[in-house]
């Protein structure tokens, strides 16, 4: 069952879309260039060419596999990292300046170094990983912050092997602060891989093909290629919502 | 056995022990009975290895159990499921099941086996939680209170149950409480306000000493009537 939106609510979200989508075709009618801004109908027919092509999959494709793996490489790093700092308070203080320089560093100056120093694939997950990871971290260190404490000495009397402290402790004690950087952490990752693709220029990839659209001055191709960002995101947020959903009752059941 | 030679133990500029020497007899339940704060918690934690003492030796032999104040339970897990929780990996999951089971059912939990902490009383978690630390493998037990959230008449049933399940077993228990303390206890010492004092105390005079300790802690500060705490069963 997928997470309830109420009606009234859900109302609410269709009139401003609505809104937003009338705005874009009134300011398109007036200018009156497609160059400069097509309306959401040409937008829409380009799309429609575009799924019909091969290489808008393969470029898909390519651009999900980057998120998905630079993302769970993150998690899988943030995980380790933020419970370690949040038992070894050397760990943390050590961690500390560069989380801070990689909260700080902008992104565009990031992936210029990084299409500089590493080939297109390689600069992408660097990219990714500096961006993303200071949010996962955070997420899992301010998880561990507040761990119970009653339960950790428990814990460390019963001597519990660590993969259980793991499985049957920790991550269900992250899981609120888990599941809201998750949450945040994929967003960003979609964004900041479209990101880097397009300055990277791998061989194929929806970054790349917004170079493509805006070097032939396809501006519907670049609306186009942003509509299908929109949608991805919105539906890995819809995922992970009724991910999100799911664990809660089999949590609740269990 | 298990042995302290002389701990200092001090938080901030408070001595907690000082020169403390004692020893737990081997096979017997050792209890301590003393004032709120006078440090029968701390020596626990000592014992199970939760606080290092400053100074001293500490022998004792591992592995640990204890039953903590707070039943510490993992809230997402049942009944079942937490007395298992801290039973030796060797055994199989369907041995550790069995034990459990039959455990909590000694221990009138039969109908409780797949609540989760929530939905108990705190009687069920402290039995829940005692469940645990009988199950846990051990060479030394630690109970801090661990009947406190019991009525009279399941204190005392769980009581001569304990009696007879720790029977050659080397425990130290901390309790406010006459009737379990006279049921388990071999010795029993009275810790005095920090630095901490031991005092022997025999059993013709335990009940007036445990009166005693009561009385002063109520004038000191006002506490709520021990039957109150979480309404038993």
């Amino acid at each position: 069952m997928m997470p309830s939106t109420s009606p009234s609510r859900r109302r609410w979200a269709v009139a401003s879309a609505t809104v937003a989508i009338l705005l874009w075709a009134l300011v398109a009618h007036l200018v009156d260039r497609d160059i400069v801004l097509p309306g959401p109908l040409r937008t829409l027919a380009y799309l429609g060419t575009m799924s019909s092509q091969w290489s808008t999959w393969e470029a898909i494709a390519a651009t999900l596999r980057r998120v998905a793996l630079s993302f769970s490489s993150n998690l899988v790093l943030a995980l380790a990292l933020g419970m370690g700092a949040g038992f070894i308070q050397a760990l943390e203080e050590a961690l500390k300046p560069l989380v801070t320089v990689m909260k700080a560093v902008p992104t565009m100056g990031v992936i210029l170094l990084s299409v500089i120093w590493f080939d297109s694939e390689t600069a992408v997950v660097f990219v990714t990983t500096l961006i993303v990871f200071p949010v996962l971290y955070s997420a899992v260190l301010s998880g561990v912050h507040h761990l119970d404490q009653g339960l950790i000495q428990m814990h460390r009397v019963f001597h519990i092997p660590l993969f259980t402290t793991l499985r049957r402790f920790l991550l269900p004690s992250l899981r609120p602060q888990l599941t809201a950087g998750i949450a945040s952490g994929i967003g960003l990752s979609m964004k900041v891989v479209v990101a880097a693709e397009v300055l990277s220029q791998p061989g194929t990839g929806i970054g790349t093909m917004f170079q493509v659209e805006r070097a032939s001055l396809n501006t519907a191709g670049v609306f186009a290629w942003s509509l299908v960002v929109v949608v991805l995101t919105a539906g890995l947020d819809l995922l992970l919502a009724a991910l999100k959903h799911r664990g809660e009752v089999s949590h609740a059941r269990s | 056995m298990p042995a302290l030679e002389s701990l200092h133990l001090s938080f901030g500029n408070q001595t907690l022990f000082d020169n403390l020497t004692l020893e737990i007899p081997k096979g017997q339940t050792t209890c301590f009975i003393g004032p709120s704060g006078c440090g029968k918690s701390s020596l626990l934690n000592l014992l199970a290895g939760l606080l290092t003492a400053q100074k001293g030796q500490l022998s004792v032999p591992q592995p640990v159990s204890y039953v903590f104040q707070e039943p510490r339970l993992l809230p997402w897990l049942s009944m079942l499921e937490n007395a298992i929780y801290a039973m030796s990996p060797q055994l199989s999951k369907s041995e550790k099941m069995e034990q459990g089971r039959q455990l909590l059912q000694t221990l009138e939990m039969g109908d409780a086996l797949a609540l989760r902490p929530s939905q108990v009383s705190g009687g069920m978690a402290q039995r829940c939680a005692l469940a645990r630390a009988l199950l846990a493998p051990h060479q030394i037990l630690l109970l801090d209170e661990p009947l406190s959230s019991l009525h009279p008449e399941l204190r005392e049933r769980v009581a001569q149950f304990l009696r007879q399940h720790l029977e050659g077993q080397t425990v130290v228990l901390v309790s406010h409480d006459y009737a379990t303390v006279r049921a388990l206890g071999h010795q029993v010492f009275r810790l005095t306000a920090p630095p901490v004092r031991l005092s022997s105390v025999p059993f013709d005079k335990l009940e007036l000493d445990i009166q005693q300790i009561e009385e002063d802690g109520s004038r000191s500060t006002p506490r709520s009537p021990r039957g109150d705490r979480n309404s038993s069963l």
